[in-house]
């Protein structure tokens, strides 16, 4: 049970960061147009949350 | 506040929060594994990976014991607020502490094996307790809550998300305790540390206990008051301006449950929402700077009598009509769109409110 919680973890998270990446460099001004001239830093910090939260972001780039 | 994103918005106040973090957690690993060379010399001397292994998870677990409870400290005295300011950075470091603590006991007891190391340390023997597994989903919402603590994705997800996502704070300190009971402490016959982490939950419960009553108490209270004084025209008799000291606030709630900051500042008065647009802190805790209310959480600034912060920022929150009968506060239950401009209530200050 606990192994498999991992995986599912592990699979979810690396879904996240082939997500993730594209996102905070290319789309995120497409949700927030106040993150549109944000530094490489600021779309660096994004990533880790990005990464969790891939599902809700697809979808509300999906929308834009 | 926003008009674009900073990656940390630092200022010399946060710097200085930042930096003493910083120092008060190394000091106390560097600390504790010089203090356990000291008392625990060999033969039985422990090694030195165990022993930053217990250093950052008692550090994370006092980490974890503060912030849960500055919030409520913050509204018992005022003492507390700047520890409230930037809590965001203690949970930020607080994860950095926990998350050395879950690499350092994946790579010492589970790097050796022929077994992917995670698993290796999250597979429990059978029929014990899997107290590491409670500590790995703990780790997962403090992740999620240091990786979304950005104002970008309080932005983007909503207030009421956001908020949601982060309550979940709670659950995460009960799976803490459940790891630590059921953990380390169970094979240790000392009772010490049992007694100090059941102190701590309790500290962190009747806190929020006590404030959550006071609160209550206090709406109770106003709603009551506000019943008896409603007028035909249905305004609100809250408060007499004497309550009110200057550039502070008043506290009320109305009738709809809503609670309303009604703010003095320079003989006149002024009616906004108590909820701040950024993260819905008690604006009505706060006090007035520079001629604006000041959210006493992050620093948010509106002005009083249009609810609108200071250019080039952009955020608004609702204001209430409000008038000045005599000595009473009357105001109209009715909330303006955020925004609207309402024309402050002047009235005469007694000759000792008075400034030379």
């Amino acid at each position: 049970m606990i192994s498999l919680c991992m995986y599912a973890c592990v699979i979810y998270f690396l879904f996240g960061i082939c997500f993730a990446v594209p996102f905070c460099f290319l789309w995120l001004h497409r949700i927030d147009t106040l993150a549109a001239s944000a530094s490489i830093p600021f779309k660096l910090l994004c990533v880790p949350g990005a990464v969790f939260l891939w599902p809700v972001l697809f979808v509300k780039v999906r929308h834009t | 506040m926003s008009s674009s994103y900073r990656t940390v918005q630092w200022n010399a106040h946060k710097k200085i929060y930042d930096l003493t973090i910083a120092l008060a957690v190394t000091g106390f690993i560097v600390g504790f594994v010089i203090l356990s060379r000291i008392f625990f010399p060999s033969p039985e001397q422990i090694s030195t990976p165990i022993l930053l292994i217990r250093a950052c998870g008692i550090c994370a677990i006092l980490m974890l014991h503060l912030i849960l409870i500055i919030g409520p400290l913050a509204r018992l005295t005022p003492l507390a607020a700047p520890l409230l300011y930037n809590r965001r950075h203690l949970g930020v470091s607080f994860f950095s502490v926990a998350l050395i603590h879950a690499l350092l006991v994946v790579g010492f007891y589970g790097g050796f094996g022929v077994q992917n190391p995670l698993l290796a340390v999250l597979d429990a023997p059978d029929g014990s307790v899997p107290f590491e597994f409670f500590g790995f989903l703990a780790l997962i919402i403090f992740g999620l809550m240091a990786a979304t603590s950005h104002d970008f994705w309080l932005a983007n997800l909503g207030h009421a998300w956001w908020k949601a996502m982060h309550m979940m704070v709670y659950l995460a300190y009960i799976l803490v305790l459940a790891h630590v009971l059921f953990g380390p402490l169970r094979a240790d016959s000392n009772v010490i540390p049992i007694v100090l982490i059941s102190i701590g939950a309790a500290v962190v419960l009747s806190l929020h206990i006590l404030t959550g009553t006071r609160e209550v108490l206090r709406d109770f209270r106003d709603h009551a008051h506000c019943a008896q004084e409603n007028d035909q025209s249905g305004w609100v008799d809250v408060c007499s301006v004497d309550d009110i000291p200057p550039d502070r606030a008043k506290i009320v709630q109305i009738e709809n449950h809503e609670r309303v900051a009604v703010f003095r500042h320079n003989d006149a008065l002024s009616a906004i929402t108590n909820i701040c647009a950024h993260q819905g802190g008690p604006l009505g805790e706060g006090k007035i700077i520079d001629g604006c209310v000041t959210c006493p959480w992050h620093g948010y600034q509106y002005k009083p009598e249009c609810g609108q912060s200071p250019p080039p920022y952009t955020e608004k929150i609702a204001t209430y009509d409000i008038r000045v009968e005599g000595r009473r506060v009357l105001i109209n239950p009715s909330p303006n769109p955020p925004g609207t401009h309402t024309e402050p209530a002047s009235f005469e200050p007694w000759p000792e409110d008075q400034h030379d």
